[in-house]
Order: C-alpha cells, then structure tokens, then sequence
C-alpha cells in the first residue's frame, strides 16, 4: 500500500505477549497453567438458590507493576486487567519506544460485549440518585472503546486504533485487522488482541443458548465434556513487521503466518455455513504456503459445548482428513472458560508457548492422549512444534484461523495470483 | 501489495434528523434547516428542555419489506435502511450482487436504546430472566449481523467502536479491504441512537448545549447529541467501470490515529494525533495538503474541540487554511455519534454532486481562537476536487477521509 515503510516482504513477527487469566496476571503464569496440563480446579460460585457456577475469573490485582509514563487509573475492571497486563509483560518492548516508534504503533482490541459492567452501574446510578448523582468521571468508561484509549494514553502510541466488536471471536478479528494495518505499512507494530470481562450480557445470551455448564467440576479436559465455563481474560500479542523487529533488536517469538475470518450470516443453509467455516483454514494455509499434513498442533475454539465442538471436529475433519489423527489437538478453554473476544489471541499466546526453543526441557506427559467422542485426539500437555494452527469456531456463525510458526530467516513465498 | 488502486463510491443511503433518502437530505442542508428540537425524554436529564436530533416518523417497512423485524434495536434498524438505499443506488439488486460485498459498520454506542429499555425493565422486575429475542439486539455485533442476514452478504463483516469516529474509520477498512482485494465491494455504514448514559454522560460533562449547536461561534455551549445513520457502497474502479454504474466520488486516501490523551482529555494544540491521521490519508491520496479545497469538519460546537480543529486546520495547511472553507454538518444534525462521519461523507458526495458546500449554521459571532472561513449560515457554491472529512472520537481516535471528485 501506499505506507511510510519500505517493507515489501509482509512479513509479521510476534515480539510481544501480555495475558491476564483465572491463573494470575502475566503470561507467566499462563505458561504455568499449560505446563502442568489440563487439570484444574477452578474457582465455584455459588448463587443462591442456583447449581454451582463454575467460573474463570480474572485475578485480584494489587497493581504490582508501576505505571509507565503517564499514571492512568481507570475505573473500570476492563481497563484496569488491561493496563495491568500489558505493564507487566511488555514493558520493555512498550516503555522503550522512541517519539517516532510511538507515532508508528497502533492498538486494536476486540471485546464482544463491552464495558457492560460500568454502563449498567452508571445507568443505575442515574436512575436511582438523579442526573445530579452521578459523578461524571465515570462516564467515559461505560464507552466501548475506553480500554483502547487507556492503552495509548497510558504508552503514548499515536498509531492507529480501533475497538472492534465484530462478534463472539472477534479476537482473532482483531489480529487480522492488524495484520492488514502493518502490511499496508500504515504502522511499524500493533498491540493486538482481545478482552472480556463475565457480565449480565454475556452470561444471559451463554444462558440463552442453554449451553452453559450446570457442573462445577466440567472444568476437567475428559471425552465427555458437559458445556461452556464462562470466562474472563486478556489476550495481546506486540505483532511488528519484521524490518521493524531487526532494527529494534526484539526477540522474535514467533511469526504470524496468516490469519483469516469468514462469516455465515446469509444464512444459505448447513452446507454454505461448513463451506464458510472451513474456507479461513484454507486461506491461511494458502498465505502460509503449507499443506494441511505441515501442521503440527491444532488449538481449537472447543468450547465444551457438545453440538459445537462436533460442528468444529467436522471442519478439522473436512480439511486434514486423516491425518487429524497425528495431529495433537489443545483445547485451551477448558483452562481458561469461554472468554469470547479474549480467547483467540490466548490460544495464539499457547501457540507461541509451543514454540518454544528446543533447548528447553521437553515436558514429560503424565496423562495420556485420549480420543474424545469427536474423533480429536486431546494431549493433557502442550508438546513443542513448529507451527501451530489457531481455530475459532463460532455459534454466532462467524469463523476464524491463525497460522503461528517458529520465525526461520526464508520461508516459501506465496505465488502470485 | 495492492490488487486495486482506486475506490469510488456508488451508493448513498442516509436517514437522519433532516430527513431519509439522499434528496431530502440534500435539500435540507442546502437550505439550512435546523433538524435539532426539543423532545420528551422518559428520563432526567437535569435540564429543563431537552434539546435532541431524532430521526422522525421512522418505520423501516418504508424502506425495505421484512417479514418480522421485531427483533431489530432501533440502531440496527435506521442502518438497514441505509444500506437498502446505497444498494439500490449502486444498482445491486438481489441478484445482481457480488458474491464477497461486506459491511464494516462504524457506532459509539451500538443498541443504547434497546440495552437501557431491557435494564428498566429488569429494575421494575422481580423476574430477572432475560427472554432470548430482547438480548438478541444488545450486544453491538447484533448490527452488522442483521446487515449481513437481511442483505444476504458474504464478504467481510465487522464492526468498530470508536466512537465519534467510528464512522470513517469504517470507511477506512473497507478501503483496506478493497485495495487488497479481500473484498467485491463494501458497505461502510455508520449508525447510533441516544440513550440516557449517553446524554446524561454529555450533560453531566458540560459538553452538551441547551439549545443549539453553534459550531466555532464566540457563543458555543456544546453539542447536541442526535441519532441517525448513513451508509456509502465502495467499490474497486474496475468494477464499477465494468459494471457502467454511476460512479459519485472516489476515495482517495485514509488516516488513522490516536492522540493518546484520555478521554475528554487533550488541549487546544496536542493535535499529533490529527497530524498524523491527516499526513497518513494526504500520503495516500498522493496528494499535498496544499490541494484541499474543502474541509468537512468534525466541528461539535464544544469549546475545546472547534478550537483544537481550528488549530489543527492552520498547523497543516499554515497560510493555505484561510482560503479553505471548513464547515460542520452538525450544526444542522447535531452529534450523530459514530453515525456522523457516515453523514459527513454523504454529505461530501452530494457536494461534489450539487457543486454546493453546506453552510454551519447558528454562527452568529466570530470567535478570535477560531478564525477561519466556516461559511457561515448560508450554502455556497463550490467546484473544487478534493475534500478533506475529519472526525474525533472520545478516547483520542483519529479517522480522516479524502475524497476526490470524480471527473471520468
């Protein structure tokens, strides 16, 4: 495009993570998580007069990381799980940029059902105490895009940005959109990613759907998985074009392949709807220039709801055949719950995780492997590979992938069309 | 690498406080008229009258024939009518559609109306349940989705948040997506409602007027919030030349930023933000800022924005700034929210269309910090070729638009 940076190659790299999940804050502690596999006991909350809940909440935060820059405290939780996050995992790619660095990075964040918390209580505020009640400060943060904005305040990044709020897994959206930012060269690097908070919206609509899970022990990764756990996270990734990422000297964590979203809105029956879940696969293997028996590790949406997880089996059925069998599958929401929009760019960040150099002690698996009703073969612990794939699945009928692969110097390029 | 190198535009669709359809509204910013008026709101607000733009006596059987549309919030609503309008102008009837149109759709606050009607039902409930088709509308993808269900699309369908300038920043991803080729042709749509936070937000702020936007005068209290939405159907030149449909304007460059100041924060001359959105969209217009000829202004009639926009248009054009008019639409629709920027580009098509350039109206006093030509109170006519659209959201977003005239 017609962009500030002479980088032709379209090449995006990850140089950065930051993560806030039911494990604590920091992606330290994800990492912990995956390592010791996929058993867990998560937190139950108990409603009266309800089944116990099981949920996956974010950690308490003491704000142990001082703030960079600017002192930005916001008052909602959002904002906040944010902040906290991104100032402990990537304050040195962050608090090291330069003036014009800063004008060159952007944010984009996606998160599905917003600031629903601060806008219920402001919103109940008002009705209750009257116009003259309610303290004004409060307002920006019932807007969808005040997380966002905290971010660059907080770092000073005049680059792009955007909110977006696509749908359920508009996480992964969120990487495309920033993908197109930096190929288009209008930016040198983009915090992206997603945030979700557990809400009044989100629990009535997983209610609605009647797919939540009424056992507090569904949280277990077993072939006969009751339903969805909701959860609340934060996922980003600092993706940099790769000239960007040599000059700066950032260690490289891993490259973005491809990454493609589709959508089956116009409702033109069960077979365009598979057809459009499976075409987002087929793209990024394509912008990757990789065969489906290349892949070597699978993070599926898998949800834990019974009809959508044989819906996504049938597409990784449908695009690797039987070669599914060899191929290692991590359903990573049976750690951290269904957090919507933060969801795809934490199964990223586990991608990123099984990257991992080779000169690490390989993990040593208790559990074994088991097949579950769909036919995928689940590991308890996340091997180290070469490259991973990243799939969303929507109920919404909106579908997503990501390609992740450890950064080589060449890689095939794509032939032109 | 860019597939294509030129996006125009060829369907306009627009539903607002002066009016649907694009000949209404038209007319009514070519004559001035004010579509801001006193309501009845079943809230308080702490003022005495309530000052809004409403759409009025909408009902979306007018536009379009759905069977039930029950469940559609009111934002959803006044976007699908849009979108009806620019796909029949573009001449995309049902059949003739391609197969990858997309919709990127702009709001600041998505289904406000609908989220506090199903909050003030559950506050005089004992019943805490929530039926399925009342969440339906709440969540904000609700609208794109709608959208794409209605109107049978299959490209790229997202939806963005950033407030104020949500519109063109809409407007902004369809142009990516275009270029790119991952779409045939995109909808950009910008639509919102008023809620209560939303006014009370404003008012509680002091950034909303008692009576009337009064954009860059001496006198300016604020803004008016209002609702409404607007739709332009984008396509690759090639197509649309190969189609033989009327083309009404290109796109010729966009810029993204963010002033990194808080929300509501920032002064009169931190515009970093907007230099850099505006050397993003001069850059890609391949153009010197030198060649606007006409600035489409964010202009919400509060004290520090005009003056910030004010400073903003000298610091990149320097002496150039005097001989641009610089008007703002919203002294006429009042603050569309996300939807304005939409309404701005309707507005600088028609423009191009009509050689005319819409007047701010209410300026009664110049202000000595904003001392530009703002053509004041009356239209004028006009034949220059490029249009600068600005817009600003809460939280520092930055989206500038250039459109070109289109000569063939």
């Amino acid at each position: 495009m017609d962009g500030l940076t002479s980088d032709v190659s379209g090449r995006v790299v990850v140089t950065g993570m930051a993560g806030s999940t039911c494990f604590g804050l920091g992606v330290r502690q994800f990492f912990s998580a995956l390592e010791k596999g996929f058993a867990v006991n998560p937190s139950t909350d108990r409603i009266p007069g309800q089944q116990p809940q099981a949920f996956r909440r974010f950690p308490d935060l003491a704000d142990p990381s001082p703030p960079i820059g600017r002192e930005i405290r916001p008052d909602d939780r959002l904002s906040r799980q944010l902040l906290a996050a991104v100032r402990q995992d990537l304050r040195m790619q962050l608090g090291t940029l330069d003036p014009s660095e800063r004008a060159n990075t952007g944010v984009v964040i996606a998160n599905w059902s917003g600031n629903f918390r601060s806008y219920v209580q402001f919103y109940a505020a008002a009705r209750t105490r009257g116009p003259g009640g309610v303290n004004p400060v409060h307002f920006p943060p019932t807007l969808l895009n005040y997380p966002t904005a905290q971010l660059h305040a907080e770092f000073g990044l005049t680059g792009s940005s955007a909110t977006i709020s696509s749908g359920r897994a508009s996480g992964l959206d969120a990487i495309e959109y920033a993908l197109m930012r930096l190929r288009s060269g209008e930016d040198e690097r983009i915090v992206a990613g997603g945030i979700e908070e557990i809400n009044d919206l989100n629990m009535g609509v997983l209610e609605c759907s009647e797919i939540l899970t009424r056992s507090d022990h569904a949280d277990r990764v077993c072939p006969e998985r009751h339903c969805s756990v909701p959860g609340e996270a934060v996922g980003v990734l600092l993706l940099e074009i790769l000239s960007s990422a040599r000059r700066s000297g950032r260690a490289v964590l891993g490259e973005v392949l491809g990454c493609a979203t589709s959508q089956a809105h116009a409702n033109r029956g069960a077979e365009h709807r598979q057809q459009t879940a499976v075409m987002p696969i087929h793209q990024v293997m394509e912008m990757a220039v990789m065969k489906p028996t290349d892949v070597e590790a699978i993070f599926p949406s898998a949800s834990g709801c019974p009809t959508e997880d044989a819906l996504e089996a049938d597409v990784l059925k449908q695009v690797f055949g039987i070669s599914l069998a060899s191929i290692p599958v991590y359903p990573i929401k049976s750690l951290i719950g269904e957090c919507f929009a933060a969801a795809g760019p934490l199964q990223c960040i586990a991608a990123i995780y099984a990257l991992r150099p080779s000169d690490e002690p390989e993990v040593v698996e208790i559990l074994p492997a088991a097949t579950d009703r769909n036919g995928l073969v689940r590991h308890a612990k996340i091997r180290r590979c070469s490259n991973a794939l990243i799939y969303s699945f929507g109920r919404d009928q909106r579908y997503g992938a990501a390609l992740i692969g450890r950064y080589q110097e060449r890689r095939p390029e794509r032939a032109p069309a | 690498m860019n597939v294509h190198d030129r996006v125009v535009v060829t369907g306009t669709g627009v539903v607002s406080p002066l009016g649907s359809g694009v000949a209404e509204f038209h007319q009514s910013l070519s004559e001035g008229r004010n579509g801001i008026s006193t309501v009845s709101l079943p809230w308080d607000t702490g003022y005495k009258t309530n000052r809004a733009g409403l759409v009025k006596e909408f009902e979306l059987s007018d536009f379009i024939e759905l069977g039930n549309c029950e469940t559609l919030g009111r934002t959803a609503r006044l976007a699908v009518a849009a979108c009806q309008m620019a796909l029949e102008q573009a001449g995309f009837a049902t059949d003739a559609r391609p197969r990858r149109l997309g919709v990127i759709v702009g709001t600041a606050m998505g289904e406000a109306m609908e989220l506090e009607r199903a909050l003030e039902a559950r506050r005089s409930a004992e019943d805490l349940s929530v039926e399925t088709n009342k969440i339906a509308p709440l969540p904000p993808p609700h609208i794109h989705d709608s959208i794409a269900r209605i109107f049978c699309l299959e490209g790229p369908c997202h939806l963005v948040t950033t407030t104020c300038a949500a519109g063109n920043q809409a407007i902004a991803w369809a142009f990516d997506l275009l270029k790119l080729g991952q779409a045939d042709a995109v909808l950009a749509v910008g639509a919102d409602t008023i809620g209560y936070v939303d006014l009370l937000g404003f008012s509680r702020l002091l950034l909303q007027a008692p009576d009337c936007c009064q954009p860059f005068d001496l006198g300016r209290k604020g803004t008016i919030l209002s609702e409404g939405a607007a739709a332009i159907l984008l396509e690759p030149l090639a197509r649309a030349k190969r189609r033989g449909v009327k083309i009404l304007a290109e796109i010729a460059g966009c810029g993204l930023s963010c002033d990194a100041a808080g929300p509501f924060a920032g002064t009169v001359t931190d515009v970093r933000g907007l230099t850099v959105a505006a050397e993003r969209a001069l850059r890609q217009a391949r153009c010197r800022p030198e060649h606007i000829q006409y600035i489409s202004a964010h202009g919400t009639g509060t004290r520090l924005n005009d003056a910030k926009e004010t400073y903003f248009i000298k610091a990149l054009l320097g002496e150039h700034a005097y001989r641009v008019p610089v008007s703002s639409i919203k002294s006429m629709l009042g603050h569309c929210q996300g939807a304005a920027p939409s309404l701005q580009a309707v507005a600088c098509v028609l423009s191009f269309q009509h050689n005319l350039i819409y007047p701010t109206i209410n300026y009664r006093t110049p202000d000595p910090e904003c001392d530009l030509d703002y053509v004041p109170n009356q239209a004028r006519e006009w034949h220059g070729d490029m249009i600068m659209s600005t817009s600003s959201g809460v939280g520092g977003n930055n989206a500038i638009v250039i459109f070109r005239r289109w000569t063939g």
